[in-house]
């Protein structure tokens, strides 16, 4: 071979060569479908990772969104509330003692209630906080002002919910929105914070108009972007444990076989007998079914009441009494609410493509004294214990618990794989390593 | 705490002014400065063109321009870069500017004698344009940077016997910066020491304020060749481009505010901090910064260090129509360790850089075509310049290999035109979206297609 052929090989050759360069570190995360490329999740304190009256980085991490990210392999970020050597860690911390007045709080105490969010360089991904009702993903300043709003500071920044969804550009988005549109009701009991309280407040439940109004612009947003989604329902907040019937009260406390009937547990606790035979705590018979089971009482009323007679005071409860009881009339504005919300998420979740998970379907199948108590534990608070709720729900008895959440992530997952057949393992929680409940 | 001690991100300021992003080469070095030489890979050290390139290439070559003879050779090369950076966590990217940009030289020689010639040379041996759309991903670092440097370059040369030429010229240099980024609100410290307003939940990539920081200096330096040949077939060559240091580099740094539109929130701390109601614009409460604060227009100085050259090469003709050079050129890009920038209300701010050397081979080949063309071709690859922390939106740059073609003629009897394209693989490299300091966050790709054209006249 000639030298010029030897010279004009290696012009061809060497630029062959030099362009065989690859770079494995190049590579993204894998990811379990690109459908989920960039996740963003929409809420309330629930998706938030808010348990407890309290939320801090233990919590967050625990939300089923961020464990269904983790499902998903796809980068997650959260709004974290880190130590802070003088605000402490949360925003605020959990309790871990519910029966005192204030609870107490994990952790040292917080002089401002709240610590500061860690810096992220990133957009976050969980953009949900602690009492957004459906109007306030559009609009920070759509309802009243509550003690809430302080996460529009320190979670979204002063922009909305769908602000930073848009810049953030998903591809998957999930939307669990709708419990404080109906749960204001609930927790609007007085207490000594809330002297002209009315449990069963109907003024505040979000008229199904507007609910579906906002709802539909912020589907009309998630399309808009080009995004999937899945739509969760809104629970049934008459069953979860932070109220109970009156019915069981009632139940509990007296031995009346003509009122007294299945489903209600029909022996009496010995201890709230016991009460009662000391002539300090007595439920009224219009406490009692039928009534009664449309009646509802949270969990601090009752325990009030109780530790009242514990203590040797005499209390009763009377459903009649509006305030302190959730009225059959307003339980039942709640639940027509609830129903009408979630008919018109499942026909949107239909009718746009999108994915649809009801809640209330596992919510019922939990109730069972374990995992969700139809009426709280009350009797170790006497002690200076904790009043239980199951296993399912934290400790103030409306926000899901750790086990909870990882329940939830695998029913969305469910949901999900069966709308766009993905892969999400189910459960979550073995497949990956999930932190503890 | 109304007035908020906004310590501007200026470390994003210093990147462009300290690590700036070629579109070319090594660095922000350019080697484009004859189409003749850009056809064949940029070699020609050892036997430099015949168009007045040689005072770039090699000064010594200008010693070649036969006596009596005038040349002006006037041409351009243009670049049509296409880049983007695409994010880890989120898989979004933004791609360059799709514009293309012209690099334009002029040589003018005349040989004095048998032994001595002399030229005078315009052209830029280190520049960039680096145009990132203002809502780009690493538009915090920069999205528009600009820097030229024209260098004016008299050049005289001379034969020392039958083997040996010389030549050496004077380079000044017209230094021109133009340099922009956003600053991200979120990256700002308040009064509360130790507490941004990332730590009050305000988002990442939240644009504030929009910095531009100009500035023009003069610097000198010069540049030395030598180039000797022992037979017809076989010549050697090497250059010396100085390396040239520029103080004092007084600019004028302008603010302007972009609006956040983000209202306080109800419920916000900044309420009663502030002592102002819910719903007031954030804006409103950033506006004196731009007004008496820290972000009022105000000059700034900084200095430069452009690196030195050394280029080796050789060329051999095997026959009489085909010609082949290799080039090895190394420059000092470790001149780049450190950028200071003094600003009158934002105070200093030192950025180290760590640049390394780059080093070059260049592989060239032309072939005569009949009695008046020639076809070229060339590869070429060098390594980068910036080092692994600190490859940004301002230097998106890496280790790049790069294919030649081109093709000149005569254009009657005293005319030539010389024309030539060159592909830029650059091999994609992680780096950074953020200021100096945060880590790598993502992919920087690059690819370039060059088109030159030359046109000579001799007298």
């Amino acid at each position: 071979m000639s030298f010029k052929r030897i010279a004009v090989s290696l012009l061809v050759v060497l630029p062959l060569l030099g362009s065989c360069r690859t770079d494995d570190s190049l590579n993204p995360p894998p990811i379990i479908d690109p459908m989920f490329r960039r996740y963003v999740s929409m809420g309330n304190s629930i998706t938030a990772g808010f348990q407890s009256l309290g939320i801090n980085d233990s919590t967050q991490v625990r939300s089923y969104a961020n464990l269904l990210a983790m499902a998903m392999g796809t980068d997650f970020k959260l709004p974290l509330f880190n130590d802070h050597p003088q605000l402490g860690k949360g925003c605020p911390a959990p309790v871990d003692t519910n029966s005192t007045d204030p609870p107490g709080r994990v952790g040292p105490p917080q002089p401002t209630g709240c610590s500061l969010r860690a810096p992220t360089r990133d957009l976050i991904n969980n953009v949900a906080f602690p009492g957004a009702e459906v109007a306030e993903l559009l609009d920070n300043f759509a309802d009243t002002p509550s003690a809430t709003d302080v996460y529009k500071q320190f979670i979204l920044g002063g922009r909305t919910e769908l602000e930073l969804l848009r810049r953030l550009e998903p591809t998957f988005v999930s939307v669990f929105i709708g419990a404080n549109d109906v749960l204001g009701a609930l927790l609007d009991y007085p207490s000594a914070t809330n002297p002209t309280g009315n449990a069963g407040n109907s003024s505040q439940v979000t008229q199904l108009a507007a609910f579906t109004g906002s709802y539909d612009s912020v589907l009309d947003a998630i399309e808009a972007v080009g995004a999937k989604a899945v739509l969760i329902s809104v629970p049934d907040v008459t069953v979860i444990p932070f109220a109970s019937l009156s019915a069981i009260y009632y139940c509990l406390t007296v031995s009346d076989a003509l009122r007294c009937q299945a489903p209600l547990p029909t022996t009496p606790d010995p201890n709230l007998a016991g009460l009662r035979a000391l002539g300090r705590f007595d439920v009224n018979v219009n406490c009692a079914a039928p009534g009664g089971l449309q009646t509802l009482v949270p969990w601090p009323i009752g325990l009030q009441k109780i530790g009242t007679a514990a203590a040797g005071g005499t209390t009763v409860i009377d459903c009649s009494i509006d305030a302190e009881v959730v009225t059959p009339t307003e339980t039942q504005v709640i639940a027509t609410a609830v129903a009408g919300y979630n008919a018109h998420i499942a026909r949107e979740a239909a009718a746009r493509g999108f994915a649809y998970f009801d809640i209330n379907l596992g919510l019922a199948a939990a109730v069972d004294n374990v995992r969700i108590r139809p009426f709280p534990d009350l009797l170790p608070a006497l002690a200076g214990g904790n009043v239980g709720f199951g296993t399912y729900f934290s400790l103030d008895g409306f926000h899901p618990s750790s086990l909870a959440h990882q329940a939830i992530a695998d029913g969305i997952a469910d949901a999900i794989n069966t709308e766009y057949g993905t892969s999400l393992p189910v459960p979550i929680c073995g497949t990956v390593t999930c932190p503890a409940p | 705490m109304r007035r908020f001690h906004v310590w501007l991100a200026v470390g994003g300021l210093a990147a462009f002014l300290g690590s700036p992003a070629s579109l070319r080469a090594q660095g922000f070095s350019v080697n484009e400065h004859g189409t003749c030489a850009m056809g064949r890979a940029g070699t020609g050290v050892a036997a430099p063109c015949d168009d007045g390139s040689a005072m770039f290439f090699n000064p010594a070559g200008v010693a070649s321009v036969p006596r009596g003879r005038t040349q002006i050779s006037v041409g351009g090369v243009f670049i049509a870069p296409h880049g983007d950076f695409t994010q880890d966590a989120t898989g979004l990217s933004s791609d360059l500017n799709k514009k293309v940009f012209p690099v334009p030289a002029l040589f003018l020689t005349h040989g004095f004698t048998d032994r001595f010639a002399a030229g005078l040379g315009v052209f830029a041996p280190y520049g960039l344009t680096t145009d990132w759309p203002k809502d780009a991903l690493g538009r915090f670092s920069s999205f528009k940077s600009v820097i030229r440097n024209i260098y004016v370059q008299p050049t005289v040369a001379a034969k020392l016997g039958k083997y040996v030429k010389v030549g050496g010229g004077f380079d000044v240099n017209f230094l021109h910066l133009e340099l922009n980024q956003r600053v991200d609100l979120a990256e700002q410290a308040t009064t509360t020491p130790g507490v941004t307003f990332a730590n009050l939940g305000i988002p990442a990539g939240t644009d504030f304020a929009e910095g531009k920081v100009t500035g023009s200096k003069t610097g000198f330096g010069f540049h030395l060749g030598l180039t000797v040949q022992p037979t017809d077939q076989l010549s050697f060559g090497a250059r010396y481009l100085s390396r040239q240091r520029i103080d004092d580099i007084n600019g004028d740094a302008e603010f302007k505010q972009v609006n956040t539109n983000i209202l306080i929130p109800p419920g916000s701390p900044l309420i009663a901090a502030l002592g102002v109601p819910a719903g007031t614009p954030m804006d409103a409460i950033l506006a004196p910064q731009f007004q008496s604060g820290k972000l009022i227009d105000q000059g700034g100085a900084t200095g430069l260090r452009l690196p030195e050259q050394l280029t080796l090469g050789v060329a051999f003709r095997p026959t009489d129509k085909l010609h082949l050079l290799f080039d090895y050129g190394m420059q000092n890009w470790e001149v780049w360790d450190t950028i200071v920038l003094d600003f009158d209300s934002l105070g200093q701010r030192v950025l180290p850089q760590d640049f390394k050397r780059t080093h070059s081979w260049r592989f060239g080949g032309e072939y005569s075509v009949g009695s008046s063309s020639v076809v070229r071709a060339g590869f070429l690859t060098h390594s980068a310049a910036a080092p692994d922390d600190n490859v940004t939106a301002t230097l998106p740059e890496g280790g790049r290999t790069e294919f030649t073609v081109g093709y000149g003629t005569r254009l009657g009897g005293s005319g030539h035109v010389d024309l030539a394209y060159q592909y830029i693989d650059q091999a994609d490299r992680r780096g950074r979206s953020r200021e100096a300091g945060t880590p790598n966050d993502g992919v920087y790709t690059f690819k370039a297609h060059l088109f030159g054209a030359t046109f000579s006249w001799n007298f």
